[in-house]
């Protein structure tokens, strides 16, 4: 039963994409291989590759400097580092693409961009990193200075290739969300696939012309997501003992520098985008916005957010619960297809599900349900991975005692297993929840006609052109996205910290 | 195993002791293998019965099987007279001490204990007259509150005993509750459970590879290797008269001596050490028909090899070229506090056709009256009989 409910969750959330490759075909596969090579697809697909493998490289140089720096270095205060290399990721990409463009207006384009998702992606690659180094053994860096290599050398052929994997992972990550990013390069006048398929979207021409160009994006993502995949694998195979050293005492003003490095970091990451909202929000615009507005907003928003999570986590439930519990090829099978949805960009689940609707379900077309649906697509992965930790935190002795104590299979589960794993299925929660009030793509192409939230709000005005009137929906959207910032913030696990799951 | 007929234990409630736990001819294994043999075991009721094992030797997977969290592939387990081979878990009246003590986090102590009770909500769990009593029975009184992550490991163990003692079960499984204490917490902890389970009047299986605890605390020793039953005993019995070689090495320090029966001497063993008197009539691995058969050998000339367990106590090191003893070197010493335990090479004897064969090693303890040096050459004597099993 639960083994079915699982499958037939997966099979649903794979169900987007096959429908995608039908409609994309349904034209005869001539004419998509016509769409797909064409000049113009083409040229996207390279802005595209360009801005990812740019924001790729600098975020993994970036995110290895600053996990070594806020880990492996003496600084005052080491758990604040941790905190300020995470919170860069409160600020969604197309909220700090919008803080920009409306301080620098005419300094749009590909580098601007690149500056926009690096500052808001390095998290990515920095919080995994973080990771890595506290498991990394680091005698083997000091068994490399007794063999007389320099400290430089012994770090990067010692300590780097223990943390690499981990990094590695980490910038497939940012890859991914760099491709399916939207709302960013149509704010920063940098076309991409994603802007390229909403173009084709919007202009309702062709739709199979969208369909077909969302399929190199979706190869893509999908190569990323194995990649990904196999790579974290990798990073799985720790040293059976790691050792470590305190952290490098630097002299005073080396420390100073470090700081003050990565403070700037940080700063970029999560100061300056409100700041300046907050400054364009004070200046007056022609269409401004009331208070009525950005509070229908947001209870649309939090409603949506939180109906869409709530569906989501109770459809995580028995994958989660199956794979904690059980080890086998097709639950592997069937955790691997929920994160195929996850990996897919906003504007192809989107375009998919209007299809997928229109051919299956036509009366759910253009309804918040259908809207419902693209955000459980999108978000599943999110709330099956807190949710699988936190099952496998149970120890199964825990069920056995409660048996034994005359309590049944069911409630046994309800009272040991799912109460135990609560507190790690409700972060799950948030985390869909900080998702879903800053999707913007599927938002837009999904949501019935009267329906704004937060993110399509602040999108309309920009649209508009008045800037001053979206900047407080900015502001709002930064302080949502705090949250979930502060749960990653604090599950990790840092050289010197004690293993912080046995707080309660 | 010979299971002598059943009677009361000198610990029962006023009811007379239940839990009486019959498994006959259970086989249980996993995906990797088999794990238990055709094993068939009487625990008595009110009974303090240990399963002794090294690890690997499915003595876990027998908890699992008596507790109904282990499908046996065949064969019967019986509670009290009650086929339970397919009862579930939570209707076999089986409680369970496992490993970590297993306390569910997000329940208070007296939450813990009350998870047990039926219709007693975990907060009003500490008002409960029966929590409060085995709160009592485990030396917790005013505990309740705590939450699990407040206690030590020794009173994380008592609470867990507590709990399982909760629904009233006929059983108690201990399945190694010591393990994550240190060795001083342990003995504390452990005479505190043999109080409460005997106050309680239950009857207890304990898992443990631990041979010390097992001696300390059973009415009777199971012994399990590979997911056979080797000897069903009594801690004095198993120790003074273990079945096979390897039961007496892993029950207790044990010098095994290769012997000899000759022609002509039918009860003495010739062993490296000199003649040895056995405990019992001397048994040719067959146990039912030891003298007349040993005669039978002996008319045939027939060498008969076995092995003779001695207890290190009973080697007493002497001046060499003493006269009553074999003479040999010290090879090592280990000073343990009161006593000592001293190996000692000794050259095979002629009287077991080794000539020339390496030295044999035994390893004497005796009291750490005087030191001994390596290298020192000393006589060794055998005081008292030994215990003759068959060689292999």
């Amino acid at each position: 039963m639960v083994v079915l409910a699982a499958t037939l969750v997966g099979a649903a959330a794979v169900a987007p994409i096959v429908q995608i490759v039908l409609r994309a075909g349904s034209q005869g596969w001539d004419r998509t291989a016509a769409i797909v090579l064409r000049p113009r697809t083409l040229d996207l697909a390279i802005n595209t590759l360009t801005l990812t493998a740019t924001v790729c490289a600098i975020s993994l140089v970036l995110g290895v400097a600053v996990a070594y720096a806020s880990t492996r270095i003496a600084l005052p205060a080491p758990r604040l580092w941790i905190v300020l290399a995470c919170l860069p990721l409160a600020v969604p990409s197309f909220v700090a693409a919008f803080a920009w463009a409306s301080t620098w207006p005419r300094a749009v384009g590909f580098w601007p961009l690149v500056v926009v998702l690096t500052v808001t992606c390095v998290p990515l690659v920095t919080v995994p990193t973080i990771g890595a180094f506290a498991v990394a053994d680091e005698t083997l860096a000091d068994v490399a200075r007794t063999l007389g290599r320099s400290r430089a050398h012994a770090f990067v052929r010692v300590l780097l290739p223990q943390v690499l994997p981990a990094a590695g992972a980490g910038t497939l990550l940012v890859a991914l969300y760099t491709i399916a990013d939207f709302g960013s390069p149509a704010l920063m006048r940098h076309q991409t696939l994603t802007t390229g398929v909403y173009a084709l979207f919007r202009s309702g021409i062709d739709r199979s012309a969208a369909a077909a160009m969302s399929l190199p994006l979706a190869a893509l993502a999908l190569s990323l997501v194995i990649a990904e995949r196999r790579l974290r694998a990798r990073g799985g195979r720790r040293p059976a003992a790691a050792r470590r050293r305190p952290p490098h005492q630097l002299s005073g003003p080396g420390t100073a520098l470090v700081a003050a490095a990565l403070s700037l970091l940080a700063l970029a990451g999560v100061g300056a985008p409100p700041a300046a909202l907050v400054r364009r929000s004070l200046i007056a615009d022609r269409y401004p916005s009331t208070a009525s507005d950005l509070a229908g907003a947001a209870a649309t928003s939090l409603a949506l957010a939180a109906v869409a999570a709530s569906v989501t986590v109770l459809l995580a439930l028995p994958i989660s619960h199956l794979v904690a519990r059980y080890r086998s090829r097709w639950l592997a099978v069937v955790e691997s297809a929920t994160v195929i949805g996850y990996a897919m960009p906003g504007v192809v689940i989107a375009l998919a599900l209007v299809a997928l609707s229109l051919a299956v379900l036509p009366f759910i077309y253009q309804t918040l349900t259908l809207l419902i649906i693209a955000y459980v697509v999108l978000a599943l992965p999110l709330s099956v991975g807190p949710s699988r930790a936190a099952f496998r935190a149970v120890p199964v002795s825990m069920d056995e005692v409660s048996r034994t104590l005359g309590r049944g299979p069911v409630p046994t589960w309800l009272r040991v297993r799912l109460r135990g794993a609560l507190p790690g299925i409700m972060a799950g929660w948030l985390l869909v929840v900080a998702d879903v009030l800053k999707e913007l793509p599927a938002t837009l192409m999904l949501r019935p006609i009267g329906v704004e939230t937060l993110a399509t709000e602040l999108w309309g005005k920009t649209t508009l052109g008045a800037y001053g009137a979206a900047a407080p929906i900015g502001i709002l959207l930064v302080a949502v996205g705090v949250v979930p910032a502060l749960i990653l913030a604090r599950g990790i696990r840092t050289p010197g910290t004690a293993d912080r799951s046995a707080d309660r | 195993m010979s299971e002598q007929p059943q009677h009361g234990s000198q610990h029962g409630s006023q009811h007379g002791p239940v839990g009486g736990v019959r498994i006959e001819r259970v086989s249980a294994g996993h995906r990797s293998g088999p794990v238990l043999h055709e094993l068939s075991l009487d625990v008595r009721p009110g009974e303090f019965l240990t399963v002794l094992g090294p690890s690997g030797s499915g003595k876990t997977t027998l908890a699992r099987v008596i507790a109904g969290l282990h499908r046996p592939s065949t064969g019967r387990v019986l509670i009290d007279g009650r086929d339970v081979t397919s009862v579930p878990p939570e209707r076999r009246g089986v409680g369970l001490v496992p490993q970590d003590g297993a306390l569910f986090p997000h329940l208070s102590v007296a939450g813990n204990i009350g998870y047990a009770i039926r219709g007693l909500p975990a907060r009003r769990a500490g008002a409960d007259p029966r929590v409060r009593e085995l709160l009592d029975l485990v030396g917790l009184d005013g505990f309740g509150d705590r939450m699990p992550d407040q206690l030590s490991g020794g009173q994380q163990q008592r609470v867990a005993l507590a709990r399982s003692l909760a629904a009233r079960p006929r059983v108690v499984l201990l399945d190694e509750p010591f393990n994550a204490l240190d060795a001083r917490l342990r003995e504390e902890v452990r005479g505190q459970l043999r109080t409460a389970l005997r106050a309680a009047g239950v009857t207890a299986v304990l898992i443990t590879h631990d041979q010390a605890e097992a001696l300390a605390l059973s009415d009777r020793i199971a012994v399990l290797r590979d997911g056979v039953l080797m000897q069903v005993d009594t801690p004095v019995a198993l120790h003074e008269r273990p079945v096979d070689a390897w039961t007496a090495r892993f029950v207790g320090d044990a010098v095994l001596l290769r012997g000899v029966r000759r022609a002509g001497s039918v009860d003495d063993v010739e062993t490296v050490l000199g003649r040895i008197t056995p405990k019992d009539p001397w048994r040719s691995g067959r146990p039912a028909d030891a003298r007349a058969d040993a005669r039978a050998d002996a008319r045939a000339d027939a060498r008969a090899d076995v092995i003779v367990v001695l207890r290190p106590e009973q080697l007493r090191l002497t001046a060499p070229c003493s006269g009553a003893g074999v003479d040999g070197v010290v090879t090592a010493v280990e000073y343990a506090g009161e006593t000592t335990r001293v190996t000692v090479a000794v050259s095979a004897d002629v009287a077991i056709g080794e000539r020339g064969a390496e030295p044999t090693l035994v390893t004497a303890r005796v009291p750490s009256d005087r030191p001994w040096g390596v290298g020192e050459q000393v006589s060794v004597e055998v005081s008292g009989p030994g215990h003759v099993v068959p060689a292999q």
